[in-house]
């Protein structure tokens, strides 16, 4: 029971901090929930940025600080602040609802609450079990949590964790994650210190949910987020303390901020989708591929359509500065460190044309072996349920909606990122396509974009059919 | 009227694959135990001839192997009795004639308790070998992360007739996953006769759609490009929320038996349940180290590869104790061929010394030593 109180305030703390951020920098463009569910992930995300501070400044871990900051920014963002629980502009669709739909969405409820129940039971009774989370996330988050900091003397053997972390380049958020909720239960519980994905998994459907209810409907919204909810290879990274679904989480809340800045032009929505960003860029390095697929669909949408130059300028400072801001510095670090831009394997890391896993000895040459292999993963199988079918059906049913509409800067963002991942897997990364190892959980951290599009995209198809 | 037609529909989908997959009818050839029991074993795996079954078991894989020229004709399925002790993958691997190997991947739901009743994993496998090809060995491996121990009945090859052969697709129909190391990687896909379930689904939504169309059609005498829309999505939709429905069946299966495995049981216990490898010991291994060294010594693996997975456990699991290359006490587990030389002080295994002098320190029963760096 103790443990739980802990718990919720280790979630709490941050989510005060993180609401209160959101509300102050979209002034609101959000109703009350996104802006809690928003300020989950902000919070979260502050927290990583504190350890990094504090652990590079050599500051011992321990609550105290944390605690402290995280008071003085709640101070702070709500000095002024006026409080409103009311919703912001909604553009919601009026629905009349039948006996039939109902029905259907009590099943659908129960269902998604089904699902939550399940993910939050395994949570907190399943021991971390995925040898990807201990080798790449545990070990070093229960390292320091025992040794108080982040081993920066750099004659040191264990130093940033080396000899318990196999890539040292990796960014540190889903340590940082499970070592913040060791520091609250006082030590390295195996199971609850993964309390933090279920949250995400969440706030993640919480978000998805606001975000298209506001302009598709609850119909559509419910629909689409009971679908959201089902993606099996979602599901089991809900309960495992893993990295790609906060990436997946951050990635969404920024497209969606994104989104409703080019119905709004609210500067501060910029500003939190560039927050998200950098969040996103702290949990894993593939959070950069997201920085290049919005900052590209930004340039797209307002690029000679902005008032001036000046303006343009403004617009792109709101969305990129964040981003440098949170992720500049880790980088530095990085750099500065010799860890190089990746992984941290000092130089072997970038191994063009031939996969790293494979060794030195693989030949080098471009894999196109991937293409064939990744549409059977994407289209055969169920990690994603019927996504990418459906995905290539709406595609060319909707074709001409897209173009016409904004919906067309959604998808550069999808279909950028996909780009930049096959790249990857053709010349780098071979086996986390030809083994199945790598590339659902690359196409989990952008799966809700993907049917946050089509989802916008259907509900246009459908009433437009009416 | 929308379960029936969903019956009809399965009805239907059935009938068909089951059609397709019509091959000789040939009677069945079966190995029993006590001809598996004189396969050859691989690797780390022991064979013992135990009642009617064999006990298989193995550290990280168990497989026997047929003796070749076995010459028999195909048949449209296999069929495995058996039973493991945890959840584990296996594979049943055809040797042809022509030299190819061939394989179909079992997913085994294991039961602790061994002496329950056998479970028949059936799978198809018209899809692999061909009618004109000559099976001439046969081989079942049962790999996976988990420790290996199984009871196997018998192998057959069969032609099943239309009943049982629906009945098997509808069992792989409802097959549930299970979870694993890597399911954070991919989950199970399920298939009927080898076809991947949503390409089913995927099927069935657009000659669903199809139908709808013509249906409409004749009822109003015009379809406009709008209705079309709107019902090839609303099909595709509506496939997307059946398949969705199937793999939620998985949480509901996975959550009664994780209830049950997991619910109030201590750390350590929930430890040794979830994980997938053979860690069982070595987290009492670890506890051991924790509770007998002392916190300010460093430890060290003696006799294992870097990198190899138990030393990576060990050292997470035996946190606080830092481990390191420059260690005070080394530890060793599996200690058959280690020989301290108490008066150099030298300990080695199997012709390989440590390079440093150490000293008696502790023992884990027979299983594993604690020596301490003499400085």
């Amino acid at each position: 029971m103790t443990d739980m109180l802990y718990l919720f305030l280790a979630i709490a703390l941050p989510t005060v901090a993180g609401t209160l951020l959101v509300a102050r920098v979209t002034s609101g463009s959000f109703g009350p929930a996104m802006r809690v569910f928003l300020g989950f992930g902000a919070g979260m995300g502050a927290v990583s940025y504190l350890f990094l501070i504090f652990g590079f400044v050599r500051v011992p871990f321990s609550l105290a600080p944390f605690i402290a900051a995280l008071v003085i920014v709640s101070a702070v963002l709500s000095y002024g602040l006026k409080f409103s629980f009311v919703a912001g502009p909604c553009e919601c669709v009026h629905e009349k609802s039948g006996i039939l739909w109902k029905i259907l969405s009590a099943i659908l409820v129960i269902l998604i609450i089904f699902k939550l129940a399940f993910v939050f039971f395994e949570a907190t009774h399943r021991p971390l079990y995925s040898w990807d989370t201990w080798t790449n996330w545990s070990a070093g988050a229960k390292l320091f949590f025992y040794e108080k900091g982040l081993l920066l003397d750099s004659s040191g053997e264990h130093f940033l964790g080396k000899g318990y972390r196999p890539f040292l380049g990796h960014p540190l958020h889903a340590t940082f994650m499970q070592l913040w909720g060791a520091l609250w239960l006082g030590r390295f519980d195996e199971t609850l210190v993964k309390l933090y994905a279920p949250f995400y998994f969440l706030s993640m459907l919480a978000v998805f949910y606001y975000a298209v209810k506001d302009e598709a409907g609850r119909k559509f919204a419910l629909v689409a987020t009971y679908l959201l909810s089902a993606i099996p290879i979602l599901t089991y990274h809900g309960q495992e303390g893993y990295a790609d679904l906060p990436l997946s989480f951050y990635s969404l809340a920024a497209v969606i901020c994104f989104w409703k800045f080019l119905s709004t032009g609210k500067k501060g929505l910029l500003v939190m989708a560039g927050t998200m960003l950098g969040f996103g860029v702290l949990t894993k390095n593939e959070g950069l591929f997201y920085v290049v697929a919005v900052g590209f669909a930004f340039i797209a949408a307002r690029f000679g359509r902005t008032q001036s130059k000046r303006e343009f300028l403004k617009e792109l400072a709101c969305l990129s500065l964040p981003v440098v801001m949170l992720a500049g510095p880790w980088f530095i670090a990085k750099l500065a460190m010799g860890l190089g831009f990746g992984h941290g394997l000092a130089g072997s890391e970038f191994n063009w044309l031939s996969d790293p896993l494979y060794g030195s000895d693989a030949p080098k040459r471009v894999h196109w072996e991937v293409i064939g292999k990744g549409l059977r993963e994407w289209m055969l199988t169920a990690n994603f349920n019927l996504m990418f079918p459906v995905l290539a059906a709406s595609l060319i049913l909707g074709i001409k909606e897209i173009l016409r509409s904004e919906l067309k800067y959604l998808y550069i963002i999808i279909f950028s990122v996909m780009a930049m991942f096959i790249f990857v897997y053709l010349t780098l990364e071979v086996t986390t396509v030809m083994d199945a190892t790598g590339i659902h959980r690359n196409t989990l951290t952008y799966a809700p974009i993907i049917l946050f599009a089509m989802t916008l995209l259907a509900s246009r198809l459908f009433r437009r059919s009416r | 009227m929308m379960k029936s037609a969903i019956h009809g529909l399965f009805a239907a989908i059935l009938f068909v694959l089951c059609l397709s997959a019509e091959g000789l009818c040939s009677g069945p050839v079966e190995f029993r135990a006590a001809e598996l029991s004189r396969w050859t074993p691989q690797e780390t795996t022991s064979v013992a001839l135990v009642g009617g079954t064999i006990r298989l078991s193995g550290l990280t894989m168990a497989r026997i192997i047929s003796p070749a020229g076995l010459g028999i004709e195909p048949r449209g399925f296999v069929s495995v009795r058996l039973l493991t002790r945890n959840d584990n993958y296996g594979f049943i691997i055809f040797g042809l004639a022509d030299g190819r190997m061939v394989s179909k991947r079992l997913r085994l739901r294991g039961s602790h308790d061994l002496s329950e009743g056998l479970r028949e994993q059936s799978v198809y496998i018209g899809d692999i070998i061909g009618p004109s090809e000559r099976i001439e060995g046969v081989a079942l491996s049962i790999t996976g992360s988990r420790e290996i121990e199984a009871r196997v009945e018998s192998i057959r090859l069969f032609d099943p007739a239309f009943l049982e052969r629906a009945g098997i697709y509808w069992n792989g129909f409802w097959e549930p996953d299970f979870i694993d190391t890597w399911t954070i990687s991919y989950v199970t896909t399920p298939a009927i006769a080898s076809t991947p379930l949503p390409l089913i689904i995927f099927i069935a939504a657009i000659i669903a759609a199809f139908v709808i169309m013509l249906a409409v059609y004749i009822m109003k005498r015009s379809l406009t490009g709008k209705a079309v829309v709107r019902i090839v999505l609303g099909s595709l939709i509506a496939g997307w929320i059946a398949l969705s429905i199937r793999m939620d069946y998985n949480w509901l299966v996975i959550l009664s038996q994780e209830f049950t495995d997991l619910y109030g049981k201590a750390e350590a216990e929930r430890i040794k349940e979830a994980n997938n490898r053979d860690i069982d010991d070595f987290v009492d291994f670890a506890a051991y180290l924790r509770s007998t060294v002392p916190p300010d010594k460093k430890i060290s693996a003696a006799f294992r590869e870097k990198g190899n997975p138990l030393e990576t456990f060990v050292a997470y699991y035996a946190l606080p104790l830092i481990t390191s290359r420059d260690p005070d006490i080394v530890w060793v587990y599996g200690t058959a061929g280690l020989e301290l030389d108490q008066s150099t002080g030298t300990l080695s295994m199997n012709g390989e010394a440590l390079p440093y002098r150490v000293r008696q320190y502790a023992r884990y029963g027979d299983s594993a030593a604690l020596f301490e760096v003499i400085r």
